[in-house]
This record gives structure tokens, sequence and C-alpha cells, in this order.
């Protein structure tokens, strides 16, 4: 398994930032990418974007990163869009039934047009 | 000492009691001016064969006595020596008061018994002396001989035999026993011969020269006071006074034998002494440094705490240093305090030394430095003649460890240029000994730390197979096979067979996200939810419903379960089916293969409505012959190189293609592939397979 994960962290404007990650996203890496979306959340950004396209592997540990901070993401008037999703890595977030909490959207534009409209789903 | 080793009290009794009686019968031959022939005579031969007798009966054990080393048989020959000594000067003191009495003796019977007395004792200390003086020797040569000289030792025996019979076979034929002169050519031959012998079997330069200085000094004084009362017993020259017929000459003669032979070995002691002295210092320092080294790996690893340690090193540097002033210190959080001093006050260090420049200044020093002088730091230090230590000169040797340096080893010393790169050598090699005690406790640390979270992990993995059912249920038209391999120890993967009313059974199978220790916590709090699931629960669904309300808020958010539900209602030919984000199932009936997967949420990750939602239930139809798979995420991704639904695709195809009748065999079919593919699972894996029969 291909261990190596990586963050690479772009401001896109005022209030959206989007995070690149790339490798596989497990138990051990996940709390580099927790690390990430936290310091993001301390600078009051609370729109994030997290586009997929170079992750390889993603573990059910790897999920529970962005369940753990949607909900305060929300209750900021935020939201965590995840873009350019591989097909594999698709099929787990679709098993556990992710499509019905996250907005899983084909690129990172129409996710940031998504923001500009105001489109945020909000907690239960 | 030798000698006290090999003579028992027995032996010392008899001894002294056979002398006795020679003094008794001196006194008397005196006081009554027998003539010596006749039966006196013969009175003394046999005396002198008793004695003989007695002075070789303990040389047998001479030989096992003396098992040193070579560096150690100094101390032993000088503690010996001492006693020679001291027996010597006793000999002389009473040779003198008996030949002051003499003056007087003609004149009075009374003073010439007193006289006889003295000699008496003198003779008896003769024969002590002569008696140690073999004995010694022959001991030392036995200790330090080679086998080479074993030949020199056994002629030495039989030179000390031959003269010994020379003399008696003397006494016997001569009435003259009290003269001398007959005697010393005889003597003087044997002992010319006996000192050559002894130059091939009394080595002197071996452990003369690895005595330390101290002792060397010693061997010096020593020697030169006994080159001088050897001398003296050779020039001693008549045995007795003229009634004194029962005088041991024959061990005069061997006195006088081996004072030959003492005097020419204590001036070769004498000549290596003084030849190897200057040079002892720096083997002294070698010997101890190698010593203390030693001392320091063998107490290591027997070593509690690093202060028991820090002690240890600044006691040796002490020593080392010939006692100067040493001290460890610690750098703490940017703090600098003394964990170990001796040779001067803490409170002068306390109050004087901590915080001054020169403090500052070695706290910053990173390799091992003399410093000579104060003044050769006075740029860093300002005026150094402010600071009232009393100690100029320093030696200072950083402890670096880990690319920190936690502390400093500092001797100093009170005049300037007191330190050698020598003693610097020496205080380098200590705290490199005392890195390797560091590094072994941290070592020990980890491991024992790591031990720990061991057990904690052994407990869990117990804890979680108690979890498991232990008992497969055995029903008549349901086979159930389970494989179950947690990764890490303790895995997250779960399984359970819950029987419900009416014969139904319910199977569920499940997975916490993560693994180890969380995983296996989450696992209990699963088991008790399920167990306290009533029986009378009616559909899959419930049972997903109701886990997700007792877990929704209620644990870490980063953690989530996937649960699949299955109900097998015998009575009414069905089987409900239900999803919570799991894996789907996989179904084979007659020969088609399909996935089963009704739509559902993980828990807890939405609220009961949301959740509610989302559930589907799917009821299949029990037929026989069929066969239901279920896994975990950790089968998938073995069998599809952690792509989920490329594994699922595998499952499927080896559900087509393979040949099986059993749930035990279609079990073991599958997990071929999976031993095929993957050497080693990252994640747990758990398969059941079942079949309706």
């Amino acid at each position: 398994m291909d261990s190596k994960f990586n963050v690479l962290q772009e401001n896109i404007d005022a209030g959206i930032c989007l995070l690149k990650i790339s490798g596989s996203l497990d138990a051990h890496t996940a709390p580099i990418l927790e690390e990430k979306i936290s310091s993001a959340i301390s600078q009051g950004i609370f729109r994030i974007i997290v586009n997929f396209k170079d992750l390889e592997y993603i573990s059910s540990a790897g999920l529970g990163v962005f369940m753990a901070f949607v909900e305060e993401i929300r209750e900021n008037n935020g939201d965590i869009k995840l873009t350019e999703m591989k097909s594999k890595v698709l099929s787990v977030f679709e098993l556990l039934g992710f499509p019905l909490i996250f907005d899983i959207v084909p690129s990172d534009a129409s996710a940031i047009q998504m923001f500009n409209d105001n489109i945020l789903r909000k907690n239960d | 000492m030798v000698i006290e080793k090999a003579l028992s009290t027995t032996y010392i009794i008899f001894f002294s009691t056979v002398f006795s009686f020679l003094i008794f019968l001196n006194l008397i031959s005196s006081a009554f001016d027998f003539e010596y022939s006749g039966i006196w005579r013969l009175a003394d031969l046999l005396l002198l064969i008793v004695f003989i007798l007695l002075f070789y009966l303990p040389f047998g054990k001479a030989r096992n006595i003396l098992k040193t080393s070579f560096s150690e048989f100094s101390g032993i020959f000088f503690n010996d020596f001492k006693l020679i000594v001291k027996m010597l000067l006793a000999f002389l003191i009473f040779r003198l008061l008996g030949s002051f009495l003499g003056v007087f003796s003609a004149k009075s019977v009374k003073l010439i018994l007193i006289q006889t007395f003295f000699l008496g004792i003198q003779d008896f200390i003769i024969v002590v002396v002569s008696f140690f003086l073999v004995y010694y020797f022959i001991a030392w040569s036995y200790s330090i001989r080679w086998q080479r000289t074993r030949i020199f030792l056994r002629l030495f025996f039989i030179l000390i035999f031959v003269f010994s019979a020379v003399i008696v076979l003397n006494l016997l034929s001569n009435n003259e026993s009290e003269s001398w002169s007959q005697y010393s050519a005889i003597t003087y031959s044997f002992a010319f011969v006996g000192v050559i012998l002894s130059f091939y079997f009394f080595r002197v330069k071996g452990w003369v020269t690895l005595a330390s200085k101290s002792l060397k000094k010693s061997l010096i004084l020593y020697s030169l006071i006994s080159i001088l009362f050897f001398s003296l017993i050779l020039g001693v020259s008549n045995i007795g006074v003229k009634h004194l017929h029962f005088t041991p000459v024959y061990f005069f003669c061997i006195c006088k034998f081996m004072a030959v032979i003492y005097l020419v070995t204590s001036i070769r002691v004498l000549y290596v002494c003084i030849l190897s002295l200057p040079t002892s210092e720096i083997l002294d320092k070698k010997i101890y440094e190698f010593s203390s080294l030693s001392y320091l790996n063998r107490i290591a690893r027997n070593i509690n705490s690093l202060d028991e340690i820090l002690k240890i090193v600044v006691e040796l540097s002490r020593n080392a240093s010939g006692g100067n002033p040493v001290w460890i210190e610690w750098y703490e959080n940017g703090k600098t305090s003394i964990k170990y001093a001796i040779g001067l006050d803490i409170d002068v260090l306390n109050n004087r030394y901590l915080g001054s420049p020169i403090s500052n200044f070695f706290s910053n020093i990173q390799a091992p430095q003399i410093i000579h002088s104060l003044s050769e730091i006075g740029e860093y230090i300002g005026n150094y003649w402010d600071y009232d230590f009393q100690l100029n000169s320093f030696l200072v040797v950083p402890i670096t460890f880990d690319d920190k340096k936690p502390g400093s080893l500092v001797v100093a010393n009170r005049y300037e240029y007191s330190f050698d790169d020598e003693l610097l050598s020496i205080l380098v090699a200590f705290v490199e000994n005392l890195k390797t005690v560091m590094e072994n406790f941290r070592m020990l640390e980890i491991f024992s730390e790591k031990e720990r979270l061991n057990q904690e992990l052994a407990i869990a993995r117990e804890i979680q197979n108690k979890l498991l059912p232990n008992k497969i249920p055995e029903l008549e038209n349901l086979e159930i096979s389970v494989y179950n391999q947690p990764a890490e120890e303790v895995g997250g993967d779960f399984y359970d067979f819950v029987e419900l009313s009416d014969g139904k059974l319910c199977v569920l199978i499940g997975d916490v996200s993560g693994k180890g220790m969380s995983a296996a916590f989450y696992m209990a709090l699963l088991k008790g939810i399920v167990m306290s699931v009533p029986a009378q629960i009616i559909e899959a669904k419930d049972f997903l419903i109701e886990i997700n309300n007792s877990l929704f808020n209620k644990i870490d958010k980063r953690i989530h379960l996937t649960i699949l539900v299955l109900i097998f209602d015998f009575k009414k030919g069905v089987i409900e089916v239900a999803r919570a984000g799991h894996l789907p199932l996989i179904l084979k009936e007659k020969e088609v293969v399909e996935q089963v997967s009704p739509k559902g949420i993980g828990i807890p990750l939405v609220n009961k409505n949301n959740f509610k939602k989302a559930l589907e239930t799917v009821t299949l139809q029990i037929k026989r012959g069929s066969f239901v798979v279920l896994f975990t995420d950790g089968l998938t991704e073995a069998l599809g190189n952690n792509d989920i639904t490329a594994g699922i695709e595998k499952l499927k195809q080896i559900l087509q293609n393979e040949v099986f009748i059993s749930a035990v065999e279609l079990k073991e079919k599958i997990l071929n592939y999976v031993t095929i593919q993957t050497k080693e699972t990252e994640d747990d894996m758990t398969l059941i397979t079942l079949k309706i029969k």
C-alpha cells in the first residue's frame, strides 16, 4: 500500500480553502489532514473544498476525518465539498452513505460555484 | 601471608615444645658444665633430626598456597618481607644482649644462665628465621615460576638437601661444634650455587615492574633494610658461647646460606625498583583507568538510577584526578544545577559559581576542554579575579546525549596548570561509559513502555475474544462457517449471532473504523447494545435504528461503525437484510451470483430521522442450496488490492467459478485467494459463509 500522503493547501479567495490530497488516507495519515482542516477552521475559514484527484486509497478511519469537523463547520455557515473523486474511492463513500451527508461534486470550479451560490448543507 | 596458611596450631605447639626442651638442655649443660660428648652428642643429633623433619613437613603445602596473579604478588612479597625484617631485628637484639652479658659471664654462674637463656631465644629465632627464609623463598618461587624453571627449583631442593647432609655429617664427625670457621667455606660455596640457581627460578622483573609507585617505594626501603640486616647476619661469626652445647649449628648454617641468597635477591629487587620507578606513575594511571573503566562497565548493568551512576562517576573522577574537587552540573530548562559535588563546599558552588560568567561559559562548552588558567578565558568571563572561588584551573567534559547536552563533568584545582591531557582522556572515557548507561536506561524505559502497551493490548484482545461468539449456532437448515483475523492484535471487526423468538436467527457483521484499543472499546459498546436489543424484535432494520439511537452524539465523531444485519425467518422462508454503511452481502442461488446492497448510512453519522429515512430492508426468499457470504473490508481490500469494488467483483468471480458443496469448503476456497494475493493483511478480516440446507 502506498502510505505516502500529502496535503496541498490553496486559499481560493476570502473564506474558501482548497485542500488537494494525494496518496492514501488511512488511520496513520488521517491526523495530517485533520491538522490542516483544524488550522483552517482556527483561521476562520469554514468553506473547505477537498480535491480527491490524486487520492489512491481511503480507509474507514480516513472517512472519519470529515465527520469530525462537519458539524462545527456547518454551524459556522460553512461546508465541506468533496471533488474529483476516483471511482474506487467514491465506492467507499457510497457504501457508507456519505453522499447523503456530503456534496460530492465533479470539479473544484463547481464546488466554488456552490459556495458562491450559498448552497450549503445544514446540520440535521 | 604465606606461612600462616601452611602451619597448623598443633604443628606450632609441637615445634615450640621441642625447642623448649632444647633450651632446657642447654641451661642444664651450662649450669653443670658437662662435656659435650657421648650421650649428649647423641641427644643433640636426635633433636636436630626432629627439627629437620619438622622443618620440611609444611613444604608440601607450599606448592598450592600461593596461587596468585603476577600483579598481586608484589603486595604479598612485601608483607612477608616485613615479617622477615622484624624477626631479623629481634634476632639481632637478642644477639647483642647475649654478647653484652658474655662480657660479665665469667664472673657469675647466674649471669651465665641468663646469657644462655638469651642465646637460647636467639637460637630459637635463628631456627624460625631460617625456616621462614627457606619456606618463603620456595613458596614465592612456586607462585611465580614458569614451567621451564621448575627444573631449577628442583635443583635448589637437591642443593639444600645435600647442604643439610654435609652439615649433619660434619656435626657427627667433629667435636668442636661451636666453631663456625669449619662450616663457613661449605656454607658459602653452597650459597654461591644457590644464588646462581635463584636467578633462574626467582624472577624479579615481572612483578616488580607491575607494582604501583607507592609499593615500589616501600620495596626500595625494605630491600635497603634487608640488605643491611642480611649483611649483619653474615657478619655474625661465632655461634654461641663455650657452654652452649646444644646450639642449632645446622640452622645457623641454613640461615647464613639463605641470607646470602636473600641479600642477592634484595639487591635485585632494589635494582629493578629503582629502574622502573620513573615509569610507574604512567603505569599506575593506566592501570587505574583500566580498572575503573572495567568497574564502571561491570556495575553499569546493575545500576537502577541515573543518580547512582552520576555519583559513581564523580567519585571515580576524583580518584583519577588525585583528589581534586569534582562536580557534575545539570542543565534543565535553561538553568544550571549541581547534581553531585565532592571535595568542595556545595554552598560555594551554589552561591558563587552558579550564575557566574564562568558557569555560563562552561555550560556552552561543546567538546572536552582543559582551562589551564582563568586568564585563558578572560575575554568571556571579564574580570576573573573578582571571582573568589579559590579555583583556578578546570577540566570540563560535556555529557552529550542525543544531540543534547544534559550536563557536564567538571574537575577543578586551586592552582593554575594542574591538568594534563592524560587525565582528560580518562575523564572522557568515564563520560563515554556514563552515556552508555544513560542509553541503556532509555532503552529500558522504551522497552517497559512497549511491554506495558503490549500487555494492555493482550488484555484488549482477550476481552475482544470474549465479545465474539465463542460458539457458532448449529441449526438443521443452516450451515455457518466463520473466519476472523484481527490486525494489530486487536481489531475492529465484529460479528454475532442472536437467536430471536419463533426460531428466528439474527446474523450481524460489522466493522468499527480504526484499529487497536479504541476499536475494541467501541466493539464492546456495540456488543452491549446488541445484547440489550429485545428478542421480540421484528425487523432487521429495527436493530440498526436501535444501535444508531444509542450511539448518536455519544462517541468520537471520527469513529463510525458499519453493520449488516440478516434475520433468517425459517417459518416464513425469508431472509431480511438491512445495511448500515457496511459492505453488501453476496448471494449464490443455483448458478446466479448477485450482490445484495440495501440502502443505509453508517452509524452514528446522522440523527434518528435521517438514519431511518435512508434505511431500506430487502427481503430474500430462502432457497435450499443457496450460499450467503458476509465479509468486512479487510477481505475485499486483500482480494481487490485496496479497491473495494474490485474486491467484490473478485469475490463474485470466485463464487461463480469455484466448486464447493459446503459453507466450510467455500470459506477455504475464498481464503486460498487471499493467501495467494497478499502475504499479510493490514486490516482486520472477517468472513462468514452460510449455506441454506
